[in-house]
C-alpha cells in the first residue's frame, strides 16, 4: 500500500513538473491490418514538426501536443505509412492499422519517413531486427535462427563455427539477458549450440541491446535480447509451416473472438533420429535405440478485456533429448535438457499518458544425465545427475508520457530464484544413494528503476536512468570443505545502484553524436568447464565468496543518415571493464559439488574490452542489408590462471566483418547473401609432455595464447514465391462472363540456400595426437616411433539445403 | 559425458588436416611418481618433462629418467629417511627407482604407518639449466577402518557378447560416516591368461563418497581394456571395443585386488589422471593439466592406506573382509 502511495506521489510530482493545461494527448494502439498483430516501434509523429513518439512493446503509443490541428503520421518500415488529420482540442484515443507496402512509390517514401531513429534517438548500441527480414537470410540447413542473425551485427560474436552462442563486447555467454515475452531463457541453444531455441515463425520482433542498457533491464552485464512473440492473427485462421532437411515446423493461429482475442501455437521437431533409425535399428546393431532430437512448442493467447485492459498468456516448452544405447554392455544413457517458460501479462491504461504492464513469469531450465547399466542379474547400476534453475518473477513496468519532451519509465521487479546446482542420486542393486534432501539454493533478486528520455533542446536529448538492485539468499548456503571434512553455513546480501546515462546531440538534421555510460551488476553466474556453453553448465548464485559481477561501460558514437535516410551509418567506440568474473579452478568437475554448494570451486578475476564498431545499413529499396565491422580487444586478468599474467578472452577477435544483403530480383525471386570474416579463435596449446604410469600427458601453458587461422565464409540463398491465384467466373446480367482473379488461400515458397559456398575449411578446433611413424605400425614412446602432431578439424563444408514453406 | 557429446559432434566432422605450429621453448620440469604405503618402504620414480614437439628417440627416452637426484622422506614427527637410486645397484632395472637402501629387507611397519603425514624432498642438478631444482610434496596415509571391506566375491558377467568365462569382482563396502573418503582401486593378475608386472587400473580408478557417504552398498569393478585392444582399433571402433573388452576378468585368473584410501589431494590427481583421457582432443574442453600435488613440479606423491585380497576368479569364491592378504615386500605392491 505504501509503495502504491509513493507511486501516486511520484506521478503527481511528474505531472506537476511536466503538465501544461493547453495540451492534449493522442494515444492508442497500432496494429498490422491483415493480422491484427500489434506493432512494436512504429513512429507516430506530427508531420510538420517531427515531434513524436514510438509504440512500445505492446503496440501502445501516447503523444501529447498543444491544442491545434495536426497531420499525424504512423510510419513503420515495410508497411505503408498513413497520415491522419487530427483536430486536437481534447484527449483522443486513436487506434491505427498499417497495411503491407505492396507498391512502394517514391512519394510514399519521401513523405512517409521522419528523421530516422538512427540519428534521432538517444539510444546507443540498440538494434531492432525484423523477423520477416531475417527469414530471407541464408542459414545452415535452412534453419532460420534469430541468434545467428544477431551474430552478424557488429559487437556481437559467435562462439565458433555453427554456434548460436553470443559474446557481446567482450562479455561471456552468461552475461546476456535473453527474454522471450519477458521470461528469462537460461539456455537458448539446441544441439549444443548449433541452433537456437527460438522458432522464427512464432516471433514478431527482436530488440538487441549491446550497450547503453536502459534502466528497465538489469541482472546481466553485457546485453539484452528482448524477443517478442506473435500474438496470433485476430482476423482469420491461418496455418503456416515448413519442411526442411532436418526439421519441420507448423504454426496455427487465429481469432478466438474476432478483434478481441486470438491465439497462436507453433511447434517444431527435428527428425535426425527418425532418419537415422533404419540404419541404427538393424537387427544385431548394439546401438539400436540411440539417437538425438529436439522439439519446441510456443504458444500464446491474448484477450482484449476493454479499451484499457488487455491480458496475454504465453508459454514456451522445449527439450533436447540424447539417447545412447549399447546392448553389448547393457548401457543406456539418456540426457534430456530444456527450458520451459510461462508469462502472464496484463496491460492497463491508467490514462492516455500512463501505461502499465504487470507480469507474472515462471521460467525453468533443467538438465539431467541418467545412466543405467544392467551388468549382473539383479545388479543394475543407476546414476542420475540433475541440475537446473527456476525463477518466479514479478514485474510492474510503468510508461508515462506527459508530453513529447519526456518519456518516463519506472517500475519494479522481483525474482525468486531456485538453484539446483548439481545433484546426484544413484542405485546399485537394492541400495539407494539418494541424499536425504536435494541440495538447492534460494535467492531473492529485486530491483527498482526510474528513467526519463528528456528532450532538453532541439539538438540535445538525454536518457537518464537509475536502477537500484538487491540480492539476498533466503536460507543458508551449505559449503562443504573436503580438507577439513565439515559443512559450514554462509549467507550474504548485496545492494547496488546502477546509473544509466546516454545523450544525443544533433550536429545537423542528418547527423548526431551520442555518448553513454552504464553500470551493471550481475548476481547469478554461469559456471562452465568448457569453452562453449553446454547444457551441463551450472547457474550459481552470488554468496559471501562469489561476489556479484560488475561492469562499467563507456561509449561514444557518430550517427549519420544519407540519401533521404536510405542509408544509416553509425560508428561507435566503447570501453568496458568487468570485475568478479569467475572461472572454475583447474581440475574441478561439476560432480565435485554434487549435493552441495560450489562456492570453493572458482577463481575470480577481472576483464576489459574495448573496440570500435561500424554499421552501414540500407533498409529501403530493392537491395537491403548491412555491413558491420568491429575492431576489438578483450583481455582477462586472473591471479590464479596463466601464472597471473593477463590473457586474451576465449573469443577475443581483432577483426570481425559481416556483409548481409537481400535483393528483390522480381516479384517471384529474392536473392540474399552473407559474407563473414573474423580473426581466428584463440586456443591453449601444450608446452611440455611427460610420462606418468606409462602414458604420455601434456602440460598446457599460456591460456588462449595461440591464434587459429582466420574464419571466413560466404552463404547464398534464393527464395521463390509465386503468388497463387484463384480464378472466379462471374456471369453478368447480359449473359457474358467475367473472369476475376483472387489471391488463393494456399501460398507456398521455396528457399534454396548454400552454406559455405566455397567450402572454406574453417578451423573448428585443434588437437594433438601421437602418430605412429614406424612402417610396421608398432611404434612406442620408448623407441621414438610415436611422434606428436597437431591437427586442425573443420566442420560444415559446403552444405546446400532446401526448405518448402506453406501458408493457408 | 563429454565423450558422448563428442560422439555426436563427430558425425558432423567433415575433415581434418595436419598443421604446423611453432611453440616457444620452455624449461623441463621434474615429474614425480611416488608412493608410500603402510608397512612398506616409500619408492619414487623420477622423470622430466620434454618440449611438446621435441622428437623422442630411443636414446632420448632414456634421458627423461633422472639420475643422481637427492631424495628423502620425512615423517611429520621429524623421522627422516634417505632414498637411493636402486638402478646403481641393480642394473637389470631398466630405469632408476629411488627407495631406501634396505627396501627389500627392512621392516617399515614403524615408519610407514596409518595416520601420519610424509614430506618428500627432491634435489636435482639440471645440467641444461645449470641449476639445482628442488621440489617437495606432502601426503598422508589415511587412517582406514579395519577391515575396510565387508566382503569380496566373484560373479559371472552377463549381457550381449559376454562369454561364460567372463567375471566381475564384487565387494560390499560400508563407507565411514565422514565426508571425503577417497579410494584408489587397482588389481594385478597373478596367474591366468595374463600375468601383470604392475597393478592395473579399473575403469573407474578414483572414487569418493560424495553420494555414498555413510552407506553400505555392493559394487562391482570393471577392468580397463588391454593396451593391445586399444591399439588395434580406430577411434570409433575403439569406442566399441573398449566397451566390449571392458569389465572382463576370466575365470581361472588369480587376482591381487588392492583397495586403498588416499587423501583428497592425491585423489584429485588420480581423478584428473583418469578424466584427462576425456579432454584429449575434445573441442569442448578447456585443456586440462593433471592436478599435481608436487610443489614446483609435476606428478604425484601418494600415501596409500591399502588392503589386499587375493581373489580366485571363480564364482564360488567368497572372502570375508578380514581375510586380508599381507604383501611381503615392495615388489609385490609395485
Amino acid at each position: 500500500m505504501k509503495r502504491i502511495f509513493l507511486i501516486y506521489i511520484f506521478l503527481f510530482l511528474i505531472n506537476y513538473c511536466f503538465g501544461q493545461n493547453n495540451k492534449y494527448t493522442i494515444s492508442g494502439y497500432v496494429q498490422e491490418e491483415i493480422s491484427g498483430e500489434n506493432l512494436i516501434g512504429v513512429s507516430v509523429y506530427d508531420k510538420a514538426t517531427y515531434k513524436g513518439s514510438t509504440t512500445n512493446q505492446y503496440g501502445f503509443y501516447s503523444l501529447t501536443l498543444p491544442e491545434g490541428e495536426y497531420d499525424v503520421v504512423y510510419s513503420f518500415i515495410g508497411l505503408k505509412s498513413i497520415t491522419k488529420r487530427i483536430e486536437l482540442n481534447k484527449d483522443l484515443r486513436i487506434n491505427a492499422s498499417l497495411k503491407e507496402d505492396v507498391i512502394v512509390t517514391e512519394e510514399v517514401q519521401v513523405t512517409g519517413e521522419r528523421q530516422d531513429k538512427n540519428v534521432e534517438s538517444s539510444e546507443m548500441g540498440q538494434i531492432r531486427v525484423n523477423v520477416e527480414k531475417i527469414k530471407k537470410i541464408p542459414v545452415i540447413l535452412g534453419e532460420i535462427d534469430v541468434l545467428k542473425t544477431a551474430q552478424l551485427l557488429p559487437g556481437i560474436q559467435s562462439g565458433g563455427e555453427g554456434s548460436a552462442g553470443l559474446y557481446v563486447r567482450g562479455g561471456g555467454p552468461d552475461q546476456n539477458l535473453i527474454l522471450l515475452d519477458e521470461a528469462t531463457v537460461y539456455n537458448a541453444n539446441h544441439l549444443f549450440g548449433f541452433f537456437s531455441v527460438f522458432n522464427a515463425d512464432a516471433i514478431k520482433d527482436i530488440n538487441i541491446i549491446k550497450g547503453g542498457m536502459p534502466a528497465k533491464y538489469g541482472g546481466r552485464l553485457s546485453s539484452v535480447l528482448d524477443i517478442s512473440m506473435k500474438e496470433g492473427n485476430n482476423k482469420k485462421y491461418e496455418t503456416e509451416g515448413g519442411i526442411g532437411l532436418i526439421s519441420s515446423k507448423l504454426t496455427f493461429q487465429g481469432p478466438i473472438k474476432k478483434n478481441k482475442s486470438s491465439f497462436i501455437i507453433s511447434g517444431r521437431r527435428t527428425y535426425i533420429d527418425i532418419l537415422a533409425s533404419p540404419f541404427l535399428n538393424k537387427p544385431g546393431n548394439a546401438f539400436a535405440g540411440s539417437g538425438y532430437y529436439f522439439y519446441d512448442l510456443t504458444t500464446k493467447v491474448n484477450y482484449k478485456i476493454s479499451d484499457k485492459d488487455r491480458i496475454f498468456l504465453s508459454g514456451y516448452f522445449g527439450r533436447d533429448v540424447f539417447n545412447f544405447v549399447n546392448t553389448n554392455n547393457n548401457i543406456k544413457i539418456k540426457i534430456p535438457w530444456g527450458n520451459a517458460t510461462t508469462a502472464f501479462r496484463w496491460n492497463h491504461l491508467f490514462s492516455d499518458k500512463l501505461f502499465v504492464n504487470t507480469s507474472l513469469i515462471f521460467t525453468d531450465y533443467r538438465f539431467a544425465f541418467d545412466i543405467e547399466q544392467r551388468a549382473i542379474e539383479g545388479g543394475t547400476f543407476q546414476l542420475n545427475i540433475f541440475s537446473g534453475i527456476n525463477d518466479w518473477n514479478t514485474k510492474v513496468d510503468f510508461l508515462y508520457q506527459p508530453n513529447p519532451k519526456h518519456t518516463v519509465r519506472f517500475g519494479t521487479n522481483f525474482i525468486y530464484h531456485r538453484f539446483t546446482p548439481g545433484n546426484a542420486t544413484g542405485r546399485v542393486g537394492d541400495v539407494d544413494f539418494s541424499p536425504d534432501n536435494i541440495f538447492r539454493q534460494y535467492s531473492n533478486e529485486g530491483a527498482l528503476y526510474l528513467s526519463d528520455d528528456i528532450i532538453i533542446s532541439d539538438v540535445l536529448k538525454v536518457h537518464a536512468g537509475i536502477r537500484y538492485s538487491s540480492f539476498q539468499h533466503s536460507g543458508d548456503i551449505r559449503v562443504r570443505n573436503y580438507l577439513l571434512n565439515e559443512l559450514t553455513l554462509n549467507n550474504d546480501n548485496y545492494r547496488h545502484i546502477e546509473p544509466r546515462l546516454s545523450a544525443r546531440y544533433f550536429i545537423n538534421p542528418t547527423s548526431s553524436i551520442k555518448a553513454a555510460y552504464t553500470e551493471n551488476y550481475q548476481y547469478i553466474h554461469l559456471a562452465n568447464t568448457s569453452s562453449v556453453s553446454l547444457p551441463t553448465d551450472l547457474w550459481v548464485p552470488s554468496s559471501s565468496k562469489i561476489e556479484p559481477k560488475h561492469s562499467k561501460q563507456y561509449a561514444l558514437g557518430y550517427f549519420k543518415n544519407l540519401k533521404n535516410n536510405d542509408y544509416e551509418v553509425s560508428i561507435e567506440g566503447y570501453y568496458k571493464e568487468m570485475t568478479n568474473l569467475i572461472e572454475y579452478k583447474e581440475g574441478i568437475l561439476p560432480e565435485d559439488n554434487s549435493n552441495t554448494s560450489s562456492d570453493d570451486s572458482f577463481h575470480f578475476g577481472t576483464g576489459d574490452s574495448y573496440g570500435v564498431e561500424l554499421l552501414i545499413q540500407k533498409n529501403k529499396g530493392k537491395t537491403t542489408g548491412w555491413l558491420g565491422y568491429t575492431w576489438s580487444k578483450t583481455t582477462r586478468y586472473f591471479d590464479s590462471i596463466n601464472n597471473g599474467f593477463s590473457f586474451p578472452a576465449k573469443y577475443d577477435r581483432r577483426h570481425d566483418l559481416s556483409l548481409v544483403t537481400t535483393y528483390e530480383l522480381s516479384k517471384k525471386w529474392t536473392l540474399s547473401g552473407v559474407f563473414v570474416y573474423s580473426t581466428g579463435n584463440t586456443a591453449t596449446l601444450p608446452e611440455q609432455r611427460y610420462v606418468i604410469d606409462g602414458d604420455v600427458y601434456t602440460e598446457y601453458t599460456e591460456r588462449n595464447g595461440y591464434r587459429m587461422d582466420a574464419y571466413h565464409r560466404l552463404d547464398l540463398a534464393a527464395t521463390y514465391h509465386k503468388e497463387r491465384k484463384k480464378k472466379k467466373i462471374i456471369v453478368l446480367p447480359d449473359g457474358s462472363e467475367e473472369i476475376t482473379e483472387k489471391k488463393a488461400r494456399l501460398q507456398t515458397s521455396w528457399t534454396f540456400s548454400i552454406y559455405n559456398v566455397y567450402s572454406r575449411q574453417n578451423p573448428y578446433f585443434i588437437y594433438f595426437a601421437l602418430e605412429d611413424v614406424t612402417a610396421q605400425g608398432n611404434g612406442s614412446i620408448e623407441d621414438g616411433g610415436l611422434v606428436p602432431k597437431a591437427y586442425q578439424v573443420s566442420i560444415f563444408p559446403i552444405i546446400p539445403s532446401v526448405t518448402w514453406n506453406f501458408k493457408f | 559425458m563429454k565423450k558422448y557429446i563428442l560422439f555426436l559432434i563427430i558425425l558432423f566432422i567433415s575433415c581434418q588436416k595436419e598443421i604446423d605450429i611453432d611453440l616457444l621453448s620452455s624449461n623441463n620440469q621434474i615429474v614425480v611418481e611416488g608412493v608410500i604405503e603402510q608397512n612398506m618402504p616409500p619408492y619414487v620414480l623420477l622423470t622430466k618433462s620434454v618440449g611438446f614437439f621435441e622428437p623422442v628417440t630411443e636414446e632420448g627416452f632414456k634421458d627423461i629418467f633422472l639420475k643422481d637426484a637427492i631424495v628423502s622422506v620425512e615423517r611429520d614427527d621429524g623421522w627422516k629417511i634417505d632414498l637411493i637410486d636402486w638402478n646403481d645397484s641393480i642394473p637389470e632395472l631398466s630405469y632408476p627407482i629411488y627407495a631406501p637402501s634396505d627396501a627389500l629387507t627392512g621392516n617399515y611397519s614403524n615408519f610407514s604407518k596409518l595416520g601420519y603425514k610424509y614430506k618428500l624432498n627432491i634435489k636435482w642438478y639440471d645440467e641444461s639449466q645449470n641449476d639445482t631444482i628442488e621440489v617437495n610434496s606432502i601426503t598422508s596415509i589415511p587412517n582406514m577402518p579395519t577391515p575396510p571391506l565387508d566382503c569380496v566375491w566373484v560373479k559371472k558377467a552377463e549381457g550381449n557378447g559376454v562369454k561364460d568365462h567372463h567375471c566381475y569382482i564384487w565387494v560390499q563396502y560400508s563407507d565411514p560416516d565422514t565426508l571425503g573418503n577417497s579410494l584408489i582401486i587397482t588389481y594385478k593378475r597373478l596367474e591366468g591368461t595374463r600375468k601383470d608386472n604392475f597393478f592395473q587400473k579399473f575403469i573407474e580408478l578414483a572414487r569418493t563418497d560424495i553420494i555414498a557417504n555413510g552407506k553400505t552398498f555392493q559394487v562391482y569393478f570393471a577392468t580397463e581394456p588391454s593396451k593391445e585392444d586399444e591399439d588395434n582399433d580406430n577411434w570409433l571402433g575403439g569406442f566399441n571395443s573398449r566397451r566390449d573388452s571392458a569389465g572382463i576378468l576370466l575365470d581361472a585368473d588369480v587376482v591381487l585386488f588392492k583397495f586403498a584410501q588416499v587423501d583428497m589431494k592425491s585423489y584429485k590427481f588420480w581423478r584428473s589422471f583418469e578424466r584427462s583421457g576425456g579432454s584429449k582432443g575434445n573441442p569442448f574442453s578447456e585443456p586440462m593439466n593433471l592436478v599435481s600435488n608436487i610443489n614446483g613440479g609435476l606428478g604425484v606423491w601418494t600415501g596409500y592406506g591399502a588392503a589386499y585380497y587375493e581373489v580366485e576368479i571363480d564364482t564360488t569364491t567368497v572372502k570375508e573382509g578380514n581375510e586380508l592378504y599381507q604383501p611381503i615386500n615392495i615388489i609385490e605392491i609395485f
